[in-house]
């Protein structure tokens, strides 16, 4: 009785064993891991995610690799924080992966960045935004989209200079409310926005939070309504910012919003909204890349990047996520492994911190700069601009900040 | 608060609870007659949206029409689970019957993911965008009060449906069956009814209430793998309240919990509107189990013996 | 019970639990290792689920709170006030068993369903107070450990340490579950679970029983959240109170066997190499593979084994020996 019980626990350890054993790695391919969600509530952005960091994949190995040798993803599913430790650990250990590219959700990423940090594994945050992720100054995690911090000042910062002479008052008059999800994602960003008003001492009248999946705002509708604001802020979803914004149309709440692109900058919304998405803003990079503003070669590799999105996803525009994705990987593949000569984690770190690529010329409209270590965000790619975007006649067009902006704010 | 905003939220509480509602008669009907909670109703709801979306999406039949289509197939897969899954446990430990439809949920939600994939799927009908009105009267002070078209829809039908519903329970055939198998199993049985077909029967119309309820919900909510998951919690809520059993008790708790959300939205905060409700929940559990219209002593059930 | 019989299975569990014990030392590789972490992790919370949920024949659907509030008050009383999660675990225990002793004084008298119902609400109110009591817990964003090596701070640099941490919990929770089981506090259970009216009429306090068993269930469940915090270093509400976490450890408990000692570890070793190998060989291909396989064996458990694996086992053995012991 025992000895089966026996049995049947040896047995159960040793499947652990089987079909996932270790992995004699092959000699003429970079192997780079990647951890995402592609189950789980996270799923629809894990999987847009992946789908940038694949075409960027594709498209360097079809013009020859990176050094010669072609790039082969090993990639890992992970939809809440202790399986992002797990598949890390499994990356790192089984498939002897040295470079990881990751992770959609700032939670997964916090996890599985402990687990590349312990072992000296270079680790691209690609999407999460949330500060912490580069606040514990861990050496080898490196974020190379925009943080939540730089969103949410540039989204502030509009609100502070652009709408505020437009609605005839200085910007310590205006009224602002912030709303947002309160996932990871929307609580990193409200946070960092109701900070950046604060210290440019900016009334907020009205902060409220969420669940991204509640199928009803009529409530929070009317709440700001009451609050009259001149202008609001808002970090969600792509879901409930079309929820929000039809509800708020319907109830007749009609103040001007800066979102995010993960809501309001996102194709689908305009799809949803149509001409009620017009003048609406999204903080983020732009659905609709200002290509007019980039060097020649970034102007050839977003196009080459559009064009293979649309040749896989029957002729959609690509989902700020892909681009997003996709950005975060190009780096690794056309900047870092190049410098570095490979995947060897102390070298790509090195080289990492040696990139100083103004914007325009790194990657969509970036550039690539990354803060030293001993800074409060070391590893941040701080030339990774978020700059505002308008719907203006279905398009998204770049209105802010003016530098590398590709039209007038309306 | 002034009068219009009152108004505003009581409808807008109203209309949302109308929706609440329609999607738990199904529920509230399963549990009193078959005295078992089924936990996936939530997916059941989320597939007959996705059925509707399809239908909408590939062959452009609107949602309200698509009823006709979607109601008999929920019915048929109502006859399939309850052979599969419901059947062999019912004279089980409440605990195989829980946890056969947790498990059953599990599966109907990542195979969901597998076949339609993680996007959210939207239907938007153009003749639902128009602005419904109440007002204003300032007669008695009350400026303009605004109505969501899709969801007065919802309501109304959901409302036909339960008095419908109500109507066939008290007076046609199967309705008594119905009544009687769900009052004294023991009697109905010594009284010749097969009670076999009435669970089958009563599963079936508990799913096809919720393939109504989700046809007319897809124009107003979006769809997605873990939708069900979301929506079963308030049902849940609402059919507790509501007495299990009770389809007028789910009518009312419905509304009732619709407004105390939109309420608590507005008083309290988007975030912990659902936490309001939860320990409302949780209190109509312990000082009144049998709800606002359910028998006492419901809650203290005793074992279903098998179907032989 | 025969004398010889026990004194087999006594030999047997430790032969079985000195195997599972040794084994992790010939183990050079990080990732079995961690395989074995998550195994004594999730027997350990099921075996504590198992207490209630087996043991006192009381399911609940809301045990992801205790596992919340052992994992949050160990870490935060570390951060904020520099308590040693040594300490903290315990704290986190106490609480837990506070917030579950009330919970039971409200929600005992609720029968199966709604009793599930009702401790399902209650786990969803204590996650959405991890989401939004974000001066305490910081919300979604979540709250990273150090990531240091330290002994006082529970934190190793080696995967081996942990195995045995965990192991030690695991055992410190099996030996809990036997305890019951022996003692009267198990035929009190035991007579509560199998006909509560009898057991009424025979004077067990049958309120009174469940309350213990329902502390000890929940003060193990949150030291197995102390325990979560220290591994990942990093904690946040989809990953430690998740209504998903209390299905999960139900479901190892049921399918390896409710209300005996074996149940929850059996469930583990089965349940988490399948999830690991799964997820690796099929998370990128076929998304929600995994997960419909899992949903699979539940539903088939139920249908076919409700007994469980072990629960199963058990029957037909006593079945055999009635049989031999009848000739």
């Amino acid at each position: 009785m025992k000895a089966t019980t026996t049995m049947i626990m040896v047995l159960s350890m040793v499947m652990l064993g089987t079909g996932v054993g270790q992995v004699i790695a092959a000699d003429d391919v970079w192997r780079i891991g990647t951890i995402l969600p592609i189950t789980g509530p996270q799923a629809k952005n894990g999987i847009k995610n992946f789908d940038g960091i694949k075409i960027a994949t594709d498209m360097i190995n079809d013009a020859g690799g990176v050094l010669g040798k072609k790039i082969v993803l090993v990639s890992a599913d992970a939809s809440e924080p202790q399986a992002a430790a797990s598949e890390a650990n499994r990356l790192i250990t089984n498939e002897k992966i040295t470079a990881i590219i990751g992770t959609q959700s700032s939670s997964l990423s916090m996890a599985a960045t402990v687990v590349a940090e312990q072992n000296k594994v270079f680790y691209i945050e690609n999407e999460g935004v949330s500060g912490q992720i580069t606040g514990r100054g861990f050496k080898y995690i490196f974020r190379t989209t925009f943080s939540g911090d730089m969103m949410a000042t540039q989204m502030v910062d509009y609100a502070a200079q652009v709408l505020a002479p437009k609605l005839k008052k200085t910007a310590q008059d205006l009224r602002i409310a912030i709303i947002h999800e309160d996932g990871g994602f929307g609580t990193s960003t409200g946070t960092a926005l109701q900070k950046h008003a604060k210290s440019l001492s900016l009334n907020v009248v009205v902060v409220e939070t969420y669940s991204a999946k509640t199928a009803d705002l009529s409530g929070l509708v009317l709440k700001l309504k009451q609050a009259k604001p001149d202008v609001l802020l808002a970090a969600q979803y792509i879901n409930d910012s079309i929820l929000f914004h039809r509800q708020a149309a319907e109830l007749r709440f009609s103040t001007p919003v800066i979102g995010t692109t993960a809501g309001q900058g996102n194709p689908d919304f305009y799809s949803a909204l149509t001409k009620e998405a017009e003048s609406i803003l999204a903080g983020g990079i732009p659905a609709e890349i200002s290509i007019e503003r980039l060097g020649a070669e970034q102007k050839a590799e977003a196009g080459e990047f559009v064009k293979r999105y649309q040749a896989s996803h029957n002729g959609e525009y690509p989902n700020p996520t892909s681009f997003v994705g996709f950005a975060g990987a190009w780096i690794l593949y056309k900047h870092i492994m190049p410098k570095a000569g490979g995947l060897d984690p102390e070298k790509l770190r090195e080289a990492a911190l040696g990139l100083d690529v103004p914007p325009g010329k790194g990657v969509l409209n970036w550039g690539i700069k990354f803060s030293p270590p001993g800074a409060p965000d070391a590893g941040q790619n701080v030339n990774a601009s978020a700059g505002i975007s308008q719907w203006q006649d279905g398009k998204l067009k770049l209105v802010f900040p003016k530098e590398i902006a590709t039209a007038e704010a309306r | 608060m002034d009068l219009t905003l009152f108004v505003q939220l009581l409808i807008s509480g109203l209309l949302l609870g109308g929706v609440y509602a329609l999607s738990s008669i199904g529920l509230t009907l399963i549990f009193g007659v078959m005295k078992i909670v089924n936990f996936a109703h939530g997916e059941f709801l989320m597939i007959a949206m996705y059925l509707s979306f399809w239908l909408y999406h590939l062959l452009h039949v609107d949602p309200y029409l698509s009823i006709a289509v979607v109601a008999p197939a929920l019915f048929g897969l109502g006859l399939l689970t309850y052979h599969i899954g419901v059947r062999p446990t019912l004279g089980a430990p409440h605990l195989n019957q829980i946890f056969v439809m947790v498990g059953l949920s599990i599966v109907i939600e990542n195979a969901a993911l597998l076949w339609w994939s993680a996007d959210f799927r939207t239907v938007t009908l153009d003749y639902l965008r128009v602005q419904i009105v109440l007002g204003p009267y300032p007669g008695f002070g009350l400026e303009e009060v605004i109505i969501n078209p899709g969801r007065l829809i919802a309501f109304f039908v959901g409302l036909a449906i339960s008095v419908a519903f109500y109507f066939f329970l008290k007076l046609s055939y199967s309705g008594k069956i119905i009544r009687a198998t769900s009052q004294d199993r023991s009697t109905a049985l010594l009284m010749g009814i097969d009670i076999d077909k009435v669970y089958r029967l009563t599963f079936a119309v508990g799913l096809l209430l919720v393939g109504v309820a989700g046809a007319l919900m897809i124009p107003m909510f979006t769809v997605h793998p873990f939708v069900g998951f979301e929506f079963v919690l308030v049902m849940f809520v609402v059919v507790v309240f509501g007495g299990m059993g009770s389809v007028a008790g789910a009518v009312l708790a419905g509304l009732f919990i619709g407004v105390v959300e939109v309420f608590s939205d507005f008083l309290i905060g988007p975030d912990s509107k659902q936490a309001v409700y939860f320990l409302l929940f949780i209190a109509v559990l312990v000082l009144k189990p049998s709800g606002l219209f359910g028998l006492k002593g419901e809650e203290e059930v005793e074992r279903i013996e098998a179907i032989e | 019970m025969k004398p010889s019989s026990s004194r087999r299975s006594a030999f047997g569990l430790a032969a079985a639990l000195l195997a599972l014990g040794l084994a992790p030392l010939f183990i050079r590789n990080d990732f079995y290792l961690d395989g074995f972490i998550l195994v004594f992790l999730w027997a350990s919370f099921s075996g504590a689920w198992n207490i209630l949920g087996g043991y006192a024949g009381m399911v609940s659907l809301g045990h992801n709170a205790f596992f919340a509030i052992g994992a949050y008050t160990s870490t935060l009383l570390f951060l904020r006030l520099g308590i040693t999660p040594w300490l903290g675990m315990f704290a986190g225990g106490l609480l837990a068993a506070a917030v579950g002793i009330l919970l039971g004084i409200v929600c005992f008298r609720l029968r199966s369903h709604y009793f599930a119902l009702a401790t399902l609400a209650f786990g969803q109110v204590v996650f959405i107070l991890t989401m939004n009591w974000r001066g305490l817990t910081q919300g979604a964003e979540g709250i990273a450990l150090p990531i240091e090596p330290s002994l006082a701070h529970m934190v190793f640099a080696s995967k081996l340490a942990y195995v045995y941490l965990g192991f030690g919990l695991f055992l410190v929770v099996l030996a809990v579950a036997i305890a019951i089981e022996r003692s009267r506090l198990g035929y009190f259970l035991t007579a509560f679970r199998e006909n509560e009216d009898a057991a009424r009429a025979l004077g067990v306090k049958t309120g009174q029983v469940r309350l213990i068993a329902m502390a000890l269930s929940a003060f193990l469940s949150a030291v197995a959240g102390t325990y979560y915090a220290q591994y990942v270093v990093y904690i946040d509400p989809s990953g430690v109170s998740r209504l998903q976490l209390s299905v999960q450890v139900a479901l190892f408990a049921i399918v390896g066997g409710l209300g005996t000692f074996s149940g929850p570890i059996i469930g583990a070793c089965i349940f988490v190499p399948i999830t690991i190998a799964l997820r690796s060989y099929l998370g990128t291909t076929a998304p929600g593979l995994h997960m419909i396989i899992y949903g699979l064996i539940l539903v088939l458990t139920m249908l076919y084994m409700p007994k469980g694996i072990y629960g199963t086992l058990k029957a037909r053995m006593t079945a055999r020996t009635q049989k031999e012991s009848r000739r």
